[in-house]
């Protein structure tokens, strides 16, 4: 271990990500441990040990449904989205060059839930034929193209001659999030009861639907946003000297933005067509971060998506345990924690907006 | 060498550039001057690659600006910007280490970054917050992350090159003359060097070679004595001048004879 050197952050760096993939594991185990039914911590052990030795029929049917078929998912999932809309705000800050910008704020949420709602209501209508070839993938490849399509729209208006304006991304934000807000309006108007009860769980986001199923759907397209790391992390650091200095440094800046839109759309579409829409974890959590460990993407990204995953699992405990046995919509905490955060970054930064 | 032939780039019906012609040869400072609105950026822009809307030929050591990968390029020449702002809490060491090659071991970078901080004068500056520091501050830091990208100003026999953009806009006198040092030793090292300079008698104390843009044309090209007229001044720049003419009553700081101190 050599001395550190001044202004080189990756060994604090390293120590946190450490730090972080404990805290998750426990909180993680935590998880496992609250609910409604009184189980207790030494009953989870017991479940757990009994699983990993492979007594299945040791576990009653009861216990096995609450954690195996209830919890376990409901905390995978949790991780899983927590990570990805981390990650996309950490990489949409880097592509925006702004630490301000966020799927949910920006309307790119909103996008997202606008392709699902529409596969919700009009699935059963004229979408049916592509429904039936898309199949359960339908909800997150039309979340996916909605966020997608947002992301690219949002880029383009925001961005002249290869300078990003903060107001004008912001504002832009509103005016697409809005727009989409209304059609998703619209569609929920016109819906029917069954289809009213399902949209109602976009709107606020939670974990409460989380199955096995879905974490087999969500997984390979997370594992694709967790792929896309060392590949944007060099890049990002580049494009927050702008958008020539990144090409100067030998970047293919087309490509690298290209790729990280995408992958923006592609955490923010599978998150919100499982999770619903969940704001502000990917403004708090790369925003704290960047102040302990600095914002190099390299160090960044890891530890965006732990902490996200953390940050996540503990709202839905909180969600859960709050007003038991009924849960709270996991967005009214994070918006609880988030906004506050938000508006203190923004007094801070007041110069940077410059409308 | 650096080879622009017939450039013309135009912003809808206007000429920015109309039939430039330039060289810039590894082994020496080439300084590009002119008024404001002449083009000098526009000429780096294009040369540089920042700017493909060009009509024109673009070679570097014989081959198209246009053929090289953005890495390649990337490996042979480095680019100073005029000014650059960060939107994110970098420290100053985190800035020049994106100068560094991903090839080399952490114990390499780290040591480089530390002495491209020395070559500009911030020994030391490593742990600041680059956003805390002072305009003249942020541009030498630039210049250290630059130096990293091309630290040997020839690798195998080839030449690399450093294209400033007025290095010296916002640095006190000490500090413009320690970058035009810096960026002379590249050049004589056999680098080759291209800046854009506003001060012309720094231009005429470190250029090899001077070009004079006006209006989008190379009004002259020579060596600092062959450039640097009478008939120059007031032609390009508008002003009636005698060149190398000392003021009567007025005291005046000429960095002829100056060196860091």
């Amino acid at each position: 271990m050599t001395a550190p050197v001044a202004g080189d952050r990756r060994g604090r760096a390293r120590v946190v990500t450490a730090s972080l993939v404990v805290l998750l594991v426990a909180v993680s185990v935590i998880s496992l441990c609250v609910g409604p039914s009184g189980m207790s911590t030494a009953e989870v052990a017991g479940l757990l040990s009994d699983a990993i030795a492979g007594r299945f029929d040791a576990i009653s049917t009861v216990n096995h449904v609450i954690l195996f078929d209830i919890r376990v998912p409901r905390t995978l999932l949790g991780a899983l989205v927590g990570a990805a809309l981390a990650l996309a705000g950490a990489m949409m800050q880097g592509l925006f060059r702004n630490p301000l910008a966020d799927p949910g704020l920006v309307g790119v949420s909103a996008g997202a839930a606008l392709g699902a709602v529409l596969v919700i209501v009009l699935g059963g209508a004229f979408l049916a034929p592509v429904m039936d070839f898309l199949g359960i993938g339908a909800l997150p490849i039309a979340a996916f193209f909605g966020g997608l399509g947002t992301t690219l729209l949002l880029y383009a208006i925001a961005t002249r001659r290869g300078q990003t304006s903060v107001g004008t991304m912001l504002l832009a934000g509103i005016a697409l999030g809005a727009i989409a807000g209304a059609i998703t309006a619209y569609l929920v108007f016109r819906s029917d009861d069954f289809q009213l009860r399902e949209l109602t769980f976009w709107s606020m986001g939670g974990l409460g639907g989380a199955t096995w199923h879905k974490i087999l759907l969500a997984t390979p397209f997370i594992v694709g946003v967790f792929l896309a790391m060392p590949f944007t992390a060099r890049g990002l650091d580049a494009l927050v000297l702008g958008e020539a200095e990144a090409r100067h440094l030998g970047f293919n800046t087309q490509f690298l933005k290209s790729l990280i839109i995408l992958v923006v759309a592609l955490a923010v579409g599978v998150s919100v067509a499982f999770a619903g829409i969940i704001g502000f974890v990917g403004i708090v959590v790369p925003h704290v971060l960047r102040l302990v460990i600095g914002p190099e993407h390299r160090t960044l990204l890891p530890a965006t998506a732990l902490l996200g995953a953390t940050l996540l699992i503990v709202a839905d405990m909180i969600c859960r345990t709050i007003v038991a046995p009924a849960e709270l919509p996991i967005g009214i905490v994070t918006a609880t924690i988030g906004a506050p955060f938000f508006l203190s970054i923004l007094l801070r930064k007041r110069g940077v907006i410059d409308l | 060498m650096l080879e622009v032939e017939a450039l013309t780039v135009r912003a809808g019906q206007r000429a920015i550039l109309d039939n430039v012609s330039l060289s810039v040869a590894p082994g020496e400072l080439t300084a590009v001057v002119g008024p404001n609105g002449a083009g000098k950026s526009t000429i780096l822009k294009a040369v540089t690659g920042e700017l493909r809307a060009a009509q024109g030929i673009i070679k570097l050591d014989g081959k198209s600006l246009a053929a090289y990968r953005p890495y390649e390029l990337a490996q042979r020449r480095a680019v100073l910007p005029q000014a650059s702002s960060l939107a994110f809490p970098f420290t100053v060491h985190e800035v020049v280490r994106l100068g560094t090659s991903g090839a080399l071991s952490p114990a390499d970078r780290a040591a480089r970054v530390a002495a491209a901080l020395i070559r500009v004068d911030l020994n030391g500056f490593g742990g600041r917050f680059f956003q805390e520091l002072s305009g003249g501050e942020q541009q030498r830091v630039h210049l250290a992350r630059v130096l990293c990208q091309v630290w040997e100003p020839i690798v195998g026999g080839v030449p690399r090159y450093l294209f400033l953009d007025e290095p010296t806009a916002s640095l006190d006198l000490r500090h413009q003359l320690l970058t035009l040092d810096t960026a002379r030793n590249f050049a004589r090292a056999g680098g080759g060097v291209i800046a854009i300079l506003h001060d012309l008698n720094l231009a005429a104390l470190y250029a090899d070679k001077i070009i004079v843009v006006s209006a989008g044309r190379i009004a002259a090209s020579g060596t600092p004595r062959e450039v640097l007229t009478d008939a120059m001044m007031r032609a390009v720049f508008g002003v009636s001048v005698h060149v190398g003419g000392v003021p009567a009553d007025a005291p005046f700081i000429l960095p002829h004879s100056a060196h860091a101190a």
